[in-house]
């Protein structure tokens, strides 16, 4: 009985070894209104073998790369850039483009982005407070009061509550604001502002063949998940 | 002490002033909600400021609040829920018109406009989640118009009633409201006819239900609700988790507050009243912003069709 007792603990140890060995860690950090565990279901089934987890919020993801830093990261390339250690392998192009350019949306008024000094203008926060401030503060002659939220569809009570004249969105977010509520939007392009579309970075010094697979097999459905991004 | 000494002493003095974090003071009941609005504040701002907290529990007096205050000379004090709302205007109160009061920010408490009338220097976060957010999320969900929601609510609640149906009209909601005494002989009666009203006469596309104990008894759920709310298969938003189990029938969509991201919230407010040198607050009571969404998938899908391609934006799906 002892014996079969430590052979079975033995083998499930070499099992459960190899499976630790084998298996490959990949962070999807993306500001969009899908929530982090559906994107984390989809992501994984294009990438049999890889271990995703899927954060909803800066704060969140900051913690788990400290905590356990994963072999590769899907996220914006700001991110990966304040990041110390991984560089970006995959870039990835949305109607042709890696870089997305900003806009300032707001309601029945447009807002000037030359004269947008002492405003409140919301964001998704995808830097933590600092970073954003200073991510902002390079795209305007003065920079406004930020307040940031962490999930898109928070920047609509902002607007709709009058807490921020504005809010900072991508086409896809004005996209998605326009559909789903009836406020009277203004769009007004804010020149030289943007952000990169998506990238996935590997760990300096770690392999991540899993998540390149994962994306070269993703489908339709699950880039259009991420922006209906296309990878170089 | 040279006079290269006397350099130094000056320059660390002057590098520790510049370096003091403010002190900010939270005043909290125990309880898994206000840990986790703490902790959402604290990954905000926590580099930044000294956030002490002292939980108090039910019957503590102003001592309780006095002695904490008085050892940490906050800058600022956050106070969570009603209880410990009226706590500090009754320390407020007891203080000399020598002592200049410190300035606050109240937050999960029920209708805190009216609460925080009376506190000196105060502004807060209104813990009730607008209706219109509620019903912009419904609609997103079902993909279908709501030109109209209907509510049964007591008196008590008209005011934020009222306050809602102008942020509706700005989404093109009209907001259509049964009100009731807020004591009534029967509410089962007052409520069966209040349904009717709203979903024969006023034709109402959905339903809007207040977080009103008196209103939700398990009899009441049991004998008048639910076999309503089956007879008129209308999509119903209900504002606690529980109530829209698939087993129970009743909620379609349960709105909750975010109390991570009220935490951030609470964070900006905090910010924006150091950047001012903690002069008075504005006095206003601010939306709350983030929700989690919980969905009753089988009712959903029976009442509108909805599937799980609909629900890209819920946190919680319930089958």
């Amino acid at each position: 009985m002892t014996v079969w007792v430590v052979i079975t603990a033995f083998f499930l140890g070499w099992v459960g070894g190899a499976k630790a060995q084998a298996s490959e860690s990949l962070f999807v950090f993306f500001p969009t209104t899908v929530r982090p565990h559906i994107l984390q279901k989809e992501i994984s089934s294009s990438g049999p073998g890889l271990d995703v987890t899927a954060f909803g919020s800066f704060a969140d993801f900051e913690d788990g790369v400290k905590a356990k830093p994963p072999d590769a990261i899907l996220s914006l390339p700001e991110v990966i850039a304040n990041l110390e250690g991984y560089r970006v392998t995959v870039i990835g192009k949305r109607k042709g483009e890696s870089q997305e350019p900003f806009f300032i949306m707001s309601v029945e008024k447009a807002l000037d982005p030359t004269q947008i000094a002492g405003s409140k203008i919301g964001m998704v926060d995808f830097l933590g407070r600092k970073g954003m401030q200073k991510f902002v503060a390079g795209m305007f002659p003065s920079a406004p009061t930020l307040k940031t939220v962490a999930k898109v569809e928070d920047l609509l009570p902002l607007l709709t509550f009058g807490m921020a004249s504005g809010i900072l969105v991508t086409q896809a977010q004005v996209d998605y604001f326009r559909g789903v509520s009836q406020l009277k939007f203004v769009v007004t392009p804010i020149p030289g502002a943007g952000a990169g579309t998506i990238c996935l970075a590997i760990r300096k010094g770690a392999e991540a063949p899993k998540a390149i697979q994962a994306l070269k097999a993703m489908d339709a459905e699950v880039r259009k998940l991420l922006g209906d991004v296309k990878w170089d | 002490m040279g006079l290269s000494g006397s350099f130094l002493s000056l320059w660390l003095f002057l590098v520790a002033t510049a370096c003091a974090k403010d002190p900010v003071l939270v005043f909290r009941p125990e309880g898994g909600d206000y840990d986790a609005v703490i902790r959402g504040m604290g990954r905000e701002i926590g580099e930044d400021f000294t956030i002490g907290q002292q939980t108090l529990a039910p019957g503590a007096g102003i001592q309780a609040m006095a002695e904490p205050i008085r050892r940490t000379a906050p800058r600022l004090v956050i106070l969570m829920d009603n209880r410990i709302i009226n706590l500090y205007k009754s320390y407020q109160a007891s203080l000399p018109d020598s002592v200049p009061p410190v300035p606050s920010i109240s937050l999960m408490a029920a209708s805190l406009d009216h609460e925080i009338v009376g506190l000196k220097l105060a502004t807060g976060i209104a813990y009730e989640i607008p209706i219109l957010t509620s019903a912009v999320n419904l609609r997103d969900i079902l993909k279908r118009p709501l030109p109209k929601i209907g509510i049964i609510h007591r008196d008590f609640l008209s005011d934020f009633v009222a306050g809602n149906k102008e942020y509706c009209r700005q989404e093109g909601i009209a907001l259509t409201a049964v009100v009731l005494k807020n004591q009534e002989e029967n509410f089962g009666k007052a409520i069966r006819k209040g349904l009717r009203t709203l979903f024969e006469e006023e034709q109402v596309d959905a339903l809007w239900v207040p977080n009103d104990n008196a209103l939700l008894t398990a009899a009441l759920l049991r004998d008048v609700w639910i076999p309503m709310l089956n007879r008129y298969r209308k999509p119903v938003i209900v504002g606690v988790e529980a109530l829209a189990q698939p087993g129970l029938g009743f909620g379609t969509l349960a709105v909750l507050p975010d109390h991570t991201e009220l935490g951030r919230q609470l964070a900006e407010i905090v910010v924006e009243l150091s950047t001012a040198g903690f002069a008075a607050p504005d006095g206003k009571v601010r939306q709350p912003l983030s929700i989690i969404k919980v969905v009753n998938l089988p009712q959903a899908h029976k009442i509108a069709g909805v599937g799980r391609e609909n629900l890209g934006s819920v946190d919680r799906i319930l089958e």
